[in-house]
């Protein structure tokens, strides 16, 4: 019987490339343990269609994670992945670190419609093209260009990210204590 | 319109939150476990339709329902289910101020911030309670009700202040039932950061004090075992207060993670080579230097050379803190063969910043994927007159790089041959490089 086990392009595949959809996957759930079950999910399905997709399978993997991120947006009626509270603004400078700066960014995220997050992450985490972005997200690349626009207006907002208009200190070594302040 | 440069501080802000998760281990065998799952029950659906379809539609409801939320379960039951373990199990005072402190500083943690410690689905339980080096400590754990009823298990752990008081280190979150070996049981405890206490989950463990770095990768050549007794095994590691080395594994291998590996407190800083880019010509911000070497990287875009960094950061050993590449400069361009090569500064949790060129084979068939090869050079001196001097495997010469310096070389015809500015890549017989009007031997 013919199947669509290929143990070795497929383990190469996840080997190489896990890394990368899971930072993908956590941004877009904001939630590490759901993202885990997120790239998995992802996963077992482009396992499922290996013989198709190991043409493209970064493609294939993008799509079905975006699809299956907005899948999980729709069951949860477009709620909030968790109550934004206070957070949603710029952090306490005197417990400014790497733990501050990523809460920042998470909750930032959590605060735009999941398209815009979408886009952000797919452009600006993935270094994907807008074409690329539009062909992962099923859209055209204008709807792109206009949710990466808005989606990153309102995440510069949310965490002062920028327009930067003085000198930024270079980043110290990850994972490391990064002042809010510091990457502005 | 929003160039590059403006959206660099985005850039990194999302590259630093994504960089706090790694896949683990076993992901390709689950994934492909799960994957067969998936194909076997597509197949029995389709089957059983068919079946339904020839013998009438009855009864095809009960293939639909959706699935119940999922209880934690593996590592997380078994630090719930237990009775607390530790030679300070019995002190009632200790777990009474334990308690005391895990009700008042709960919420504090860098994940209660997150609203994931609002539903506790349960009573608080001391799951080990025992004496250090460096004092008292404790590790409690208690359910959480998250969206959608899901539940998952929230980790706190106390080592004590200079008084004798609880006083919390971390927290984290176990994850969910599938992922039986993954999880955060581990934490530092002491002023200094120097005492290691690894929870008993079952199954053996080990530690390693530091990364080892090769010419071709970085890992970790000094794993020994822990010695669980009682509920935990303790064990002194170097100070952690300036670096994050340590690493736990279990014994698939997987990194267990270090409730408080990271110390907001601390910064750990190597100043690097400090070649940044200030801002200037239009350009708000400072950034990575970047160091087109001739004669082939004209035609090559920054995604195609950040593509390969990340491919490159994407292929080693999975340290539990990652790699922070290219931060302060980056040099790229093709080898003599035409492969794509980039180098970059790169640093491990707190270690001296190195050199790392990654070389993309011509065989590699894929931008994103595929093998990769990484060369590591030694500790980078700022003070160096040539603080970059990689040699490349296998004939394809050397990378070297000092910013603003104008480079050349010393061929074997006895001349000097222009090299460009900021960075080249010589020939492998170049025995001699002159920067501006100093000159340096080749290692």
């Amino acid at each position: 019987m013919k199947t669509d086990d290929d143990p070795d392009s497929f383990d190469e595949f996840v080997r190489s490339r896990s890394t990368a959809l899971l930072r993908s996957a956590y941004l877009l759930t904001t939630d590490r343990h759901a993202a885990e079950d997120l790239l998995q999910d992802v996963l077992e399905r482009l396992y499922a269609k290996w013989r198709r997709a190991r043409a493209a399978p970064d493609t294939y993997a993008r799509k079905i994670l975006y699809n299956r991120a907005v899948d999980r947006w729709r069951l949860r009626g477009r709620r909030p992945e968790a109550p934004l509270g206070e957070r949603t603004g710029p952090l306490a400078v005197d417990h400014a670190d790497g733990v501050a700066v990523r809460q920042s960014v998470l909750a930032a995220l959590r605060a735009l419609p999941p398209r815009q997050r979408a886009a952000v992450v797919l452009r600006y985490l993935d270094d994907l093209s807008e074409a690329e972005t539009a062909q992962v997200m099923g859209c055209s690349v204008g709807s792109v260009k206009s949710h990466t626009a808005r989606g990153l207006a309102r995440l510069r907002e949310q965490t002062h990210l920028g327009p930067v208009e003085r000198r930024t200190p270079p980043l110290p070594t990850l994972p490391v204590t990064h002042p809010l302040r510091s990457i502005r | 319109m929003t160039s590059d440069l403006d959206i660099d501080p985005v850039r990194r802000a999302l590259a630093i939150t994504a960089d706090e998760v790694r896949p683990r281990a076993d992901l390709a065998d689950r994934a492909r476990r799960g994957g067969r799952r998936r194909v076997h029950r597509r197949r029995t659906v389709a089957a059983t339709l068919a079946v339904l379809l020839l013998g009438g539609a009855a009864g095809v409801a009960q293939l639909a329902g959706p699935p119940a939320p999922a209880p934690p379960a593996g590592v997380a039951e078994r630090l719930l289910d237990q009775p607390t373990r530790g030679d300070l199990a019995d002190d009632r005072d200790w777990l009474a101020r334990v308690l005391a402190s895990y009700e008042r500083t709960r919420d504090d943690s860098p994940l209660g911030g997150l609203g994931l410690t609002r539903r506790p689905a349960g009573p608080p339980h001391v799951t080990w309670a025992g004496s250090t080096s460096a004092g008292p400590a404790a590790a409690v754990v208690q359910r959480m009700s998250g969206d959608g009823g899901r539940q998952s298990v929230f980790i706190w752990f106390a080592g004590s202040d200079a008084a004798g008081r609880p006083e919390p280190v971390g927290a984290d979150f176990l994850p969910a039932s599938d992922r039986p070996t993954e999880s955060t049981r581990a934490f530092l405890a002491g002023p200094d950061r120097s005492v290691l206490v690894v929870l008993d989950v079952g199954g053996p463990a080990q530690w390693s004090a530091q990364r080892t770095y090769l010419a071709d990768r970085v890992t970790r050549t000094d794993w020994r075992p822990l010695t669980f007794a009682d509920g935990a095994a303790v064990v002194q590691v170097p100070p952690q207060r300036d670096r994050y080395a340590v690493a736990v594994r279990d014994a698939s291998g997987t990194y267990l993670r270090i409730g408080n590996l990271i110390d907001p407190r601390v910064v750990p800083s190597d100043p690097g080579l400090g070649w940044r880019t200030p801002p200037g010509d239009g350009r708000p911000a400072d950034r990575a230097a970047l160091f087109p070497v001739a004669p082939h990287a004209a035609g090559l875009s920054l995604d195609t050379v950040r593509t390969l960094v990340g491919k490159g950061d994407n292929a080693g050993e999975h340290e539990p803190t990652g790699a922070a590449t290219g931060l302060d400069w980056m040099a790229y361009g093709r080898t003599g063969r035409g492969e794509l090569f980039v180098a970059a500064d790169v640093r491990f949790g707190g270690d001296a910043t190195r050199t790392v060129v990654y070389i993309e084979p011509l065989t590699s068939t894929h931008p994103r994927f595929g093998p990769v090869i990484a060369v590591y050079g030694d500790e980078v001196d700022p003070t160096a007159p040539l603080p970059v001097a990689v040699r490349l495997p296998d004939g394809r010469g050397w990378l070297v790089a000092r910013k603003d310096a104008r480079l050349s070389y010393l061929g074997t015809d006895g001349r000097w041959h222009p090299a460009g500015r900021h960075a080249a890549l010589l020939p492998p017989t170049a025995t001699r490089v002159r920067l501006d009007s100093t000159e340096v031997a080749l290692p």
